[in-house]
């Protein structure tokens, strides 16, 4: 704690309320607040990530299915348990729960190694599937190359001009395997 | 879950529920204060709804079951079964909303505990598809009252022994299963016409999921150090399926597509963990672990009449290009090892270092073979035997130091650096009839890729004077990867993703600001911005580097809470956000004009809550929200898809909660929500009416 006095406030209690039944009572649950069981007490000062949970997709937080805790670690470093010099990997957070989503693929996406927030807001978005984009820009962030001729759109040195009048890369049939495929290293289903 | 505004049940809690319940503690008659507090409860609640339009979006939203629930909302027990054991049973169990809980624990002082129990809840999706203003186009294929149900079974226990080894044996059940909507819309012809189809008819997910977890931990700790030592198993399987309509009601293209994705997998794990105290200033962690994954992969795409077809090379409707496969069969191993060390040097009682590495090694192997399917001009089938297989290597190195300094008076200042090294190698081989004279080479690519990462992080508390702090965080981070491929029979064809890109840059400024501070003795306000802008630049072989992407958001927050009374609080919260996603793409001409347009988030997210005491055995709360996304949906429906997000929903509710006495006390609840989408062509709009009651009983 720095020193001085005024950031007296600033400590276990500005997450977990009053602690003097919690210590008089020996500790245990039920005798002080649990974060776990309320995202408000996050919401204090992260106030963006209240408005991001109300958007049209999101993960059950405010419906109280899932937590903060659930994916952060509040009592660690840098809030987030993997990547960089944390135990777990890029993306475990993610895979506890949408096993299925990290293969193994013969064909992998590279995007899956960059991180599921390459495409993904993890605390919601406007978008469906707590999609970044819901229109092709999604893949174009990566996928958009150098044009080398004028009134088309090459990605991967193809013209998708005819392609994209039916809709994004993946819900027009050409991409579907947006994690990864077995059999297309075009990731086409 | 809380228990004033339960309807976490109606899906927002209240604003400020910690509030609420000082107001009705804080009121309560004295003679209460003198009994000994009720630590066990029963809550028994019930919910109903009047509800029109969107019935399957209204209850995605509120994540509760449209025709309503009812149960036990909540259970807790605690018992003391002789001098040294304690039972602990929570649990809920609301029928309608599938959501139950049962948690027993069995403690006995300084010998163990027992846990057993079962959770279960659902998740609901809105199988709504596309829609096209440009024709009024929009299509129902099935029920789109879509869930998935996710349980978890689990038996626990450890000895914990004072002064001994501790020892934790745990079994957990995990499932995952129900239906999802799936983004891979089917084509239609009749939006537009025959030939201009467009991806709109709703797909749906079909998902069985289930893996068995054991875990064994053993762990040491004295005043210097402690140790542990854990293994875990586990066994899983899934089968999901994704069901596709393309052309749904037109003759002669009509044709439903199944791909079925499967797989049956072991996972073995052992780590261990070292931390040791080397003197006052210093203690060192050190953890490393090593697993392997052994995975049998199954799947297939058929085309067919109906959903889960046998592949018939004479379908009646098969079209050319309906490609697919069938008899997938493989198998995958994955190695893994991963290490890391770091330390925490306190040199002087306001300086803390600590450095940290990280090593992660992974090398991946995965075979598959199937028949792959497909059409010709004349719809003749063209079948192959394919083998495809991949072998991933690579290796991870990161470092890491970070320093914490509280040397300033009031204030303190933390610095991160991270160093990320990651390099491997992909080899990938596609063989067409392999053993037989017909052998082709489909792919036979092998690229080497280098990945390098750099962090670096500032964050400054300065509390200026008691209740007001000023936070600020900045981090910078770029990563550059480059790709390289010495061997590539792709070169020359359109299809060689991922050879085609060579370099890739992510660049990222993150930067926030918060103030907190007391505006009076009642009223306390906390301010913050955000600002986030990420550039990515992509250079495709034999061209030039290009912005390939620019994202950029401003939020900014604010938040007051005003107590003007004991009984009475409120408290406002907005969010306004400007959130861009810009490609080149929309700056295309000719036949690519028009396609892709940018890509906007912006939204504002409004909330006010309220509670007032009534009396000393009554509180009334009232809480709205509103969510509103504008200004991202442009209607190119004339081109393509029109993509975007134009809503507005509303919630408003008002709760009574009364203590009838030391035992009981009642809550009544009446909430009434609104949406209303513009990219659905107003499909997505409902309007509905909730009506909640519970009573709890303290005992």
């Amino acid at each position: 704690m720095a020193p001085g006095g005024n950031g007296t406030e600033i400590g276990c209690e500005s997450c977990h309320g009053a602690g003097s039944v919690h210590v008089k009572k020996g500790g245990g649950a039920g005798s002080i607040v649990n974060p776990r069981t309320s995202p408000e007490t996050c919401f204090k000062c992260h106030q963006d990530k209240r408005g991001e949970f109300s958007l049209p997709s999101t993960h059950p937080v405010l419906a109280g299915k899932m937590s903060c805790a659930d994916c952060h670690s509040p009592h660690a470093g840098d809030m987030v348990a993997e990547g960089g010099t944390n135990f777990g990997g890029i993306n475990s957070t993610c895979l506890k729960c949408h096993t299925s989503q990290g293969g193994p693929y013969v064909f992998e996406h590279e995007a899956a190694r960059e991180g599921c927030v390459t495409c993904h807001s993890p605390h919601g978005s406007v978008n469906a599937k707590m999609l970044k984009a819901r229109n092709q820009n999604l893949c174009l962030q990566c996928h958009f190359q150098q044009q080398t001729a004028p009134g088309v759109i090459l990605i991967g040195g193809r013209d998708h001009s005819s392609f994209l009048t039916r809709g994004t890369c993946w819900s027009a049939g050409c991409h579907e395997a947006v994690h990864g495929s077995h059999v297309s290293s075009s990731l086409r289903f | 879950m809380n228990t004033n505004s339960t309807l976490s049940s109606f899906r927002r809690p209240a604003v400020l529920v910690g509030a609420g319940l000082c107001l009705l503690a804080g009121l309560l008659p004295a003679a209460d204060k003198k009994e000994p507090p009720l630590e066990n409860y029963l809550d028994l609640s019930a919910g109903y709804t009047l509800q029109k339009g969107d019935r399957p979006g209204f209850q995605k939203f509120i994540q509760a079951d449209k025709d309503g629930f009812g149960g036990v909302e909540g259970l807790f027990l605690t018992k003391e079964l002789n001098d040294t054991t304690t039972l602990v049973l929570q649990g809920h169990a609301l029928a309608g909303n599938r959501d139950y809980l049962l948690d027993l624990t069995i403690t006995k002082n300084e010998v163990g505990f027992l846990k057993f129990g079962y959770k279960e809840y659902r998740v609901w999706y809105d199988g709504l598809g596309g829609f096209l203003p440009a024709t009024n186009f929009r299509r129902q294929l099935y029920n789109e009252d879509l869930a998935i149900d996710r349980g978890n079974l689990w038996f626990e226990a450890a000895y914990t022994k004072p002064d001994h080894p501790r020892f934790d044996l745990r079994y957990d059940l995990f499932t995952r299963k129900g239906t999802k909507d799936s983004l891979a819309w089917g084509d239609t012809g009749l939006a537009v016409n025959s030939a201009n189809v467009r991806g709109l008819l709703p797909s749906f997910w079909k998902i069985d999921e289930k893996r068995h977890q054991l875990a064994a931990n053993v762990v040491k700790t004295s005043d210097q150090n402690s140790w542990s030592l854990g293994l875990r198993y586990d066994k899983g399987d899934y089968t999901n399926t994704r069901n596709e309509n393309r052309r749904a009601g037109e003759a002669g293209f009509d044709r439903k597509v199944t791909q079925k994705e499967g797989q049956d997998y072991d996972l073995f794990q052992v780590r261990g963990s070292y931390e040791n105290r080397i003197h006052d200033k210093l203690m060192v962690t050190t953890a490393v672990a090593r697993t392997t994954v052994d995975t049998t992969l199954s799947g297939s795409r058929i085309y067919g009449q109906d959903y889960d077809a046998i592949y018939d090379p004479a379908f009646l409707n098969r079209q050319q290009r309906d490609e697919g496969f069938f008899g997938l069969h493989g198998e995958s191993q994955m190695k893994q090892t991963v290490a890391n060390v770091s330390a925490r040097y306190r040199p002087t009682e306001h300086l803390v270092i600590v450095p940290a590495f990280r090593f992660e090694k992974i090398d991946w192997s995965n075979k598959v073979d199937f028949e792959e399917t497909n059409f010709g001009a004349t719809k003749l089938p063209i079948n192959d035997e394919v083998e495809a297989d991949s072998e991933k290597n690579w290796k991870v190195i990161s470092e890491s130091v970070e320093a914490r300094y509280t040397g300033v008076k009031n204030v303190s200042l933390n610095l991160k650096g991270e160093w990320t090294k990651s390099e491997g190698d992909l080899s990938e081989l596609r063989l067409l009839e392999p053993g037989t004279p017909l052998q082709a080479v489909s792919i036979d690519r092998d690229t080497n890729f280098e990945r390098n990462t750099q962090k670096y992080a500032a964050t400054a508390n300065w509390y200026v004077r008691p209740g007001t702090t000023v936070a600020v965080q900045y981090f910078y981070k770029i990563r550059t990867n480059d790709y390289n491929s010495p061997r590539d029979n792709t070169v020359s064809t359109a299809d060689r993703y991922p050879a085609y890109i060579a370099n890739q840059d992510f660049e990222t400024n993150d930067f926030n600001a918060r103030l907190s501070t007391k505006l009076g003795a009642t009223l306390r306000s906390v301010t913050r911005y955000d600002y986030q802008k990420t550039t990515i630049r992509t250079q495709d072989l034999g061209l030039a580097f290009d912005q390939s992407a620019n994202m950029t958001s401003h939020i900014i927050a604010e938040t007051l809470t005003w107590n003007p009374l004991n009984r009475w609080y409120v408290q406002g919260g907005i969010n306004v956000v400007w959130d861009t996603l810009r490609t080149p793409a929309s700056a295309l001409t000719g036949a690519a004009g028009g396609l892709v347009k940018n890509s906007d988030a912006n939204y504002v997210d409004f909330n006010l809550g309220s509670g007032y005491a009534l009396d000393d055995a009554s509180d009334l709360y009232f809480d709205y929200s509103l969510t509103q996304s504008k200004d991202n949906f442009v209607d190119n429906s004339t081109r393509t898809v029109a993509y975007g997000s134009e809503a507005k929903r509303q919630l408003a509710s008002v709760t009574w909660t009364r203590k009838l006495d030391r035992r009981t006390s009642v809550t009544l609840k009446y909430a009434y929500a609104k949406n209303d989408d513009v990219p659905s062509g107003g499909f997505a709009n409902y309007e509905a009416h909730l009506f909640y009651g519970k009573v709890q009983y303290r005992f």
